[in-house]
This record gives structure tokens, sequence and C-alpha cells, in this order.
């Protein structure tokens, strides 16, 4: 007994003082941080358990009546407070407290413990105190570590959002089952939208420009309906009254049970991408521009023709007119020819200079439907005398009927205009009488358009088949070099491709293909 | 104005340009033919006809040039005014040394076509007539004898009769007698004609004898 007591009483100064001296140690540099509130609630949860232990080991006619289990239970609840609000020190700190009034009961008369001796007295509390002491401590270190691990995530979180907002990037994430949403604070600066307003996707989506919303809604949606990967690019309204370009993307994430449980993405500032992006854009316009209009300059012989022909038509019809009219009355029915084959000349004159107007322009690029063989005659009217001049026949392969295209009408012209003049000038070597250009359009097995130019000329230089889509490559005397490259950039703008090859005998075939539109 | 059934042969193988062309020529009273291609033209060409070309220089088939070329290797002397688009300097120089008439820039004024017209069908008549003075002294002179041919060759190298009878091998007095007969069938009274006559006709005089 006297061994047991001993043992017991050891255990008991380990379980209660060691553990609150340990974390008094632990805790002496940073005790000035606890706030005051938290030390009110501490010293309140200390009165209560003590009074309530007061009472409750109180020698009383609880014993007599056998209510000593229930009145030994009534500091558990206080106990788990303490235990829950202030982990292991509240926990040991519970225990001390307790301990303290059984000790002062134990010494000042009766309690529940008072077994018959002291000793065994003694040894009663000892044991309830170890029994009590073990669970509420393993409580208390318990809830000390959640609650540590809940800061050390919630550490980690605030260094990705700063890391992800120093960079220009917010984060989200959105559970699919529960249908929450969570976003770092960058999302607020990314959206324009004020500190303190809560963040839902809802509530983002409707900061995006009027003009994308629409896509942008619509991929969001379906994305998270489908639980699919999404990449997007739209304009956001910000803070100021200006716009700037946000990239979204995202993944599922799944559960261990394979299926999709959230979509987490981020959103990144793409306005200083996008601005050099519309930079080289425009560079390539004015480029393009510039090379059309140096085309109509080597083009301009011809161009003139074009319209010197129904000038001089109308010319000579007005002065027979006139020279008619003064003749008389009898001749009125050939100055209504006249004058019906003045107008027909005159629109004819027109037709070429709307033409060539739509060349010359730098406008904005257009996408429309585009008929190729309509496009290719409108060409080929352009290079009439030019192709005369040059004694070219013209093959005509076009299939009937083409779907359209979809595409820029000036920019797909600039193309063909192009793949003709090479055309032409690859065969300035070839006898007269051979020259001839041969030009098929075909509906492809994906239904978009393809386009072959083919000439008999000398074709191209063997291994350098590729060289000529590189800038500054050029086969001819007085040649920039920029021709192709440019037309290949204009179709790869509209999706498209665009393809030399020689020709099994002669020559060499230029192949000009679009995807089907919407593709 | 001009000689009756002078002709302008228009040539062009834009429909519109070729029939406003045409009304303006025909409103100013001249006789136009159209044709729409340079082979067209060709085919149907007559040179009995009095009358120019007018040809359109940039043709798709053949192109104003070469159709002059071909006017002339078949025999042609029909005047030709070229009109065309762009005239550069060598074509139109090419075009005026194989004998163009004109060559004009489209629109072309009427008064410069009209000019140009008026000077191809002086032209016309002038190589018309000397075509046909050449016809007829060649035809007259066929009619000489050998010996009187012989004779004409001797008079315009300024032989006198005594001299031509010693090359001749025969005696002045039939000399006169052949001379006489050449002449009167020639038709000219003074040897001055008869020099201008032959010179027309493309006949040499008979090389002085030697020593």
């Amino acid at each position: 007994m006297y061994w047991a007591s001993w043992y017991a009483s050891n255990a008991l100064g380990s379980l209660t003082l060691s553990p609150i001296a340990l974390i008094c140690i632990e805790r002496m540099g940073s005790f000035s941080f606890t706030p005051t509130l938290r030390r009110v609630e501490a010293i309140l949860v200390a009165a209560v358990l003590a009074v309530t232990c007061f009472f409750a080991f109180k020698e009383d006619t609880s014993i007599a009546s056998g209510y000593v289990p229930a009145l030994l239970y009534l500091p558990l609840p206080i106990i788990v407070w303490a235990a829950v609000r202030f982990g292991a020190g509240g926990a040991s700190g519970a225990i001390l407290v307790i301990s303290v009034v059984l000790i002062w009961r134990a010494l000042n008369g009766h309690n529940l413990f008072d077994v018959g001796n002291a000793e065994a007295n003694v040894f009663a509390i000892q044991l309830f105190l170890i029994g009590l002491s073990c669970p509420i401590l393993l409580l208390g270190a318990a809830i000390e570590e959640t609650r540590h691990a809940e800061t050390v995530t919630r550490e980690r979180e605030e260094r990705i959002s700063f890391a992800a907002a120093s960079s220009s990037v917010g984060l989200w994430q959105y559970d699919l089952a529960a249908g929450k949403f969570w976003a770092t604070d960058y999302c607020r600066t990314l959206f324009g939208l004020p500190a303190g307003v809560p963040l839902d996707l809802d509530r983002l989506l409707n900061r995006i420009h009027p003009n994308d919303f629409p896509t942008a809604h619509a991929v969001f949606k379906s994305a998270i309906a489908r639980a699919a990967p999404l990449e997007i690019e739209f304009r956001v309204q910000g803070p100021d009254r200006g716009y700037h370009w946000v990239s979204a993307r995202a993944q599922p994430v799944f559960g261990d049970d394979g299926k999709p449980t959230a979509m987490t993405g981020a959103f990144a500032d793409a306005t200083s991408r996008k601005l050099a992006e519309a930079e080289a854009d425009m560079q390539r316009h004015e480029i393009a521009h510039l090379m059309r209009v140096s085309m109509l300059g080597e083009l301009s012989g011809g161009l003139a023709h074009e319209l010197t022909q129904p000038l001089t038509a109308i010319l000579s019809n007005a002065q027979a007119g006139k020279i008619l009219l003064a003749a008389g009355k009898k001749n009125l029915p050939e100055i209504g020819n006249i004058f019906d084959d003045i107008i027909t000349e005159d629109n004819r004159a027109g037709e070429v200079i709307h033409r060539l107007r739509g060349l010359m322009k730098k406008g904005e690029i257009k996408y429309e439907p585009v008929d190729m063989n309509e496009l290719i005659a409108s060409t080929l009217r352009l290079l009439h005398s030019e192709l005369i001049g040059r004694r070219i026949t013209i093959n005509d392969e076009k299939t009937p009927d083409l779907p359209p295209a979809h595409g820029d009408p000036i920019q797909l012209q600039q193309v063909l205009l192009n793949l003709f003049m090479n055309a032409m000038d690859a065969m300035d070597g070839v006898a007269p009488s051979r020259r001839a250009i041969t030009v098929s359009t075909a509906v492809t097995d994906e239904g978009g358009i393809d386009v072959r130019i083919s000439d008999c000329g000398m074709g191209l230089p063997k291994s350098q088949e590729h060289s000529v889509f590189q800038p500054f490559f050029t086969t001819k005397k007085r040649g920039l070099g920029l021709g192709l490259p440019i037309c290949a950039s204009i179709m790869k703008l509209h999706g498209g491709t665009l393809s030399l090859q020689n020709n099994v005998s002669e020559g060499a075939t230029a192949i000009f293909r679009l995807p089907p539109p919407g593709a | 104005m001009h000689e009756a059934g002078f002709t302008t042969f228009l040539v062009d193988d834009d429909p519109a340009v070729l029939r406003s062309i045409t009304r303006l020529l025909n409103a100013a009273g001249y006789k136009t033919k159209s044709y729409s291609s340079p082979q067209e033209f060709l085919s149907s060409h007559d040179p009995a006809v009095p009358g120019c070309a007018i040809i359109d220089l940039v043709m798709s088939e053949l192109d104003g040039l070469h159709l002059q070329q071909a006017l002339i290797e078949a025999g042609s002397e029909r005047p030709i005014i070229f009109l065309t688009g762009q005239g550069d300097i060598s074509t139109s120089v090419k075009a005026m040394k194989a004998g163009a008439v004109d060559f004009l820039t489209k629109p072309v004024q009427r008064e410069a076509l009209f000019s140009a017209v008026k000077r191809a069908a002086n032209v016309d008549a002038a190589s018309r007539q000397r075509r046909n003075e050449s016809k007829s002294i060649g035809e007259r002179i066929s009619t000489l004898t050998h010996r009187e041919r012989e004779v004409l060759e001797y008079v315009i190298a300024g032989r006198l009769n005594k001299q031509i009878a010693a090359s001749l091998g025969t005696v002045e007095k039939t000399v006169k007698v052949h001379r006489g007969r050449m002449m009167a069938k020639l038709g000219v009274r003074t040897v001055a004609d008869l020099v201008r006559l032959a010179d027309k006709a493309g006949i040499a005089p008979a090389h002085p004898m030697v020593g």
C-alpha cells in the first residue's frame, strides 16, 4: 500500500506539474503575445472550475444519496472547455486547479473521497486525479496538434498566395460537391473588386467585358459541369475605367475514388503579353499592307491598262455621241446605245477602282464568309492586262459551288495575288507559247478549301523548298523576300496552311488550304 | 475628204473599246470594219481595199507588233495606226520603224485619231498610186521586144545612136527605128521622161563599154 501510494503520488506529480512547467518554460519568450481577452477567459475558466470543484467535491449527503458519479462528472465540461480553448496548457492547468481544490478539501475536513483512513483517502484522490488527467492531457495535446496543423496550413496558403500574387496570379478552387468557391485575395485585384467583398465565381465572371462575357461564362459553366480542363482569355473591367486582359486556366482535382471533387485553377494578368501580341499583330498588319501596296506598284502598268480600256470606250462613245447629236435627230436610237455603253464602261472602271482601293487601304481585319472561286476570279480580273502583256494563259480548273471559306477577303486576295505573281515571274524564261498557270479549287476531306496555283516555270531551287518561307530569302532579282513569309503568316492567322512544292515535270505548285468555318 | 471605198479596219480584243471607236469613226463618216481578234483580221484581209488598220498593241492572241510583222510578210502595205494603253518608247520606236503611221495613247482624243486616219489615208493613197503607176509602166515595158529593151538600157545610159549601133553590131539607122518604136510604146517623148520612167520601173542602165 505504501509503495502504491508512493508510486501514485510520483505519477500524479509528473502528470499535473511537469506539463504545466514545460509549457511555461516553452512559452516564456512569447507569453506577452497572449491577448488580454484570452487571459480574462483563462482566469474565468480557472475560477469557474475552482468553484465547481469546491462544491462538487464537498462531503455532503451526496455520498448517502448515491450522487457520487454524477458529482465527479460535474467539472468535466469545464475541463474540456479549458482543453479545447487552451490546448495542452489549458488541460494541465485545469488538472492543477482540480488537484489544488481536492487537496485543500482533504486538508480541511471531509470530502467525496473520505473512505476511512487518511492513507486510503489520499490514494483514492491520487487514483481519481491520475484517471482524470490522462485523457484530458491527451485531448489537450490532440487539440494543440490540430491547431498547429491549421496554423501551418494557413501560413503555407498565405505564402503561396503571396508568391502567386507577386507574379500577378490569383488562385482559385471550386468545390464541385458543395458548390463552394475559394480564391486568393489577388483575384479581387485582378477583377477590380474592392477588399471585403466576398469572392464567388459569379461575382468574378460578372466583371468580364460584355463582349467576352457570353463566351467566358459558357466556357466556365461547361468546364465545371463536365469537370474538364479549361483555358480561356478575356478582358476584365479594371478598378479604373480601363480593361485589362486575364488568362484563366483550370483543371479538375480527382478524389480517391477517381471522381472529380473540385476544379482548381489560376487567373493571370495577361495584359502586357496581349499588348506585345497586339503590337506584333499591328506590325505584321502594317508589313502586309506595305507588301500589298508594293505589289500593286509592280502591277501598275497592267492596272493602268485595266482603267484605260473603259476610259477609252467612254471617251470615244461620248465623242461619237457629240458628232451624232450635231448631225440631227435621226441618230437618237444610236445615241441611246452610246449612253448604255458609257454607263456599262463607267461601272467597269468603278469596279477596278473598288478592287484597288480594297487592296490599297489599311483597314481592320474583317472575317466574313468568302467565296474562294469568286475571289480568284476577281484577282484574275485585276491581273488581266498583266497576264496578256506577259502572254500567259490561265487554265481554270475551279470546282464549282464551293462552300464559303471564313476569312478576311483582302488578306486572302493578297495571298492569291502574291502566288499568281510568283507563278508569273517564274515563267519569264519560258517560251511565250508555253506560259500557262493552272488554278484549281477543291473541298478538302475536313470540309475546308484547297487552292492550287501551278506554273510551268523554272521551279524552286533544289533543297530550298522550305527556305522560301524564311524572311529575306528570294530567288528574284528584285525581290524583297517578304512576300511568301507574309502570305504564310496570313494563312496562319486564318488557321490555314501554305506550302510550295516542285511539280513532277516542270514548274512549281503553291498549295493554299483553309480550314472549314468554325474549325 | 478621203477616197471612195476607204475603210478603217479596227482590231481590238476588248469589245467595248472596239465598239466605241467604230462608232466614233462611223460618226465621222468613215467606213469601218471591226475585228475582235487579230487572226480574224489576218484571215479576211484584202490588200486591194483602200484603207488603214487601227490596231490595239496589247492583245491576248497576237500582239500588235506581231500582227504588223505578219502583214508586212504577207506583202501588204496597209498603213497602221497603233493604239496603246501604256506607250513605252522602245515599242513605239519599233512600230514606227516598221512603218506605222502613228502610235496613239488611250484614251484617244478624236482630233488625234482623225488626223492620224487622214495621214494614213494619204499614205495609203500615195502608195496605191505609186503601185498603180509602176504596174502600168511594167505593163508597157512588157510590150517591148528584146532589141527595143536593149536599146532602152543603152539610151538611159546616155549612149549616142552610133555608139549603141556599134555595141549591138548593127547600123545607126536600125537603132533609130528601134528607138522610135520603143519611145512610142512607152508613151514618152523626151529622154528625160524615159529616164524617169525607167527609174520608176527599176530598170538599170546598160554598163558602159570598157575600153
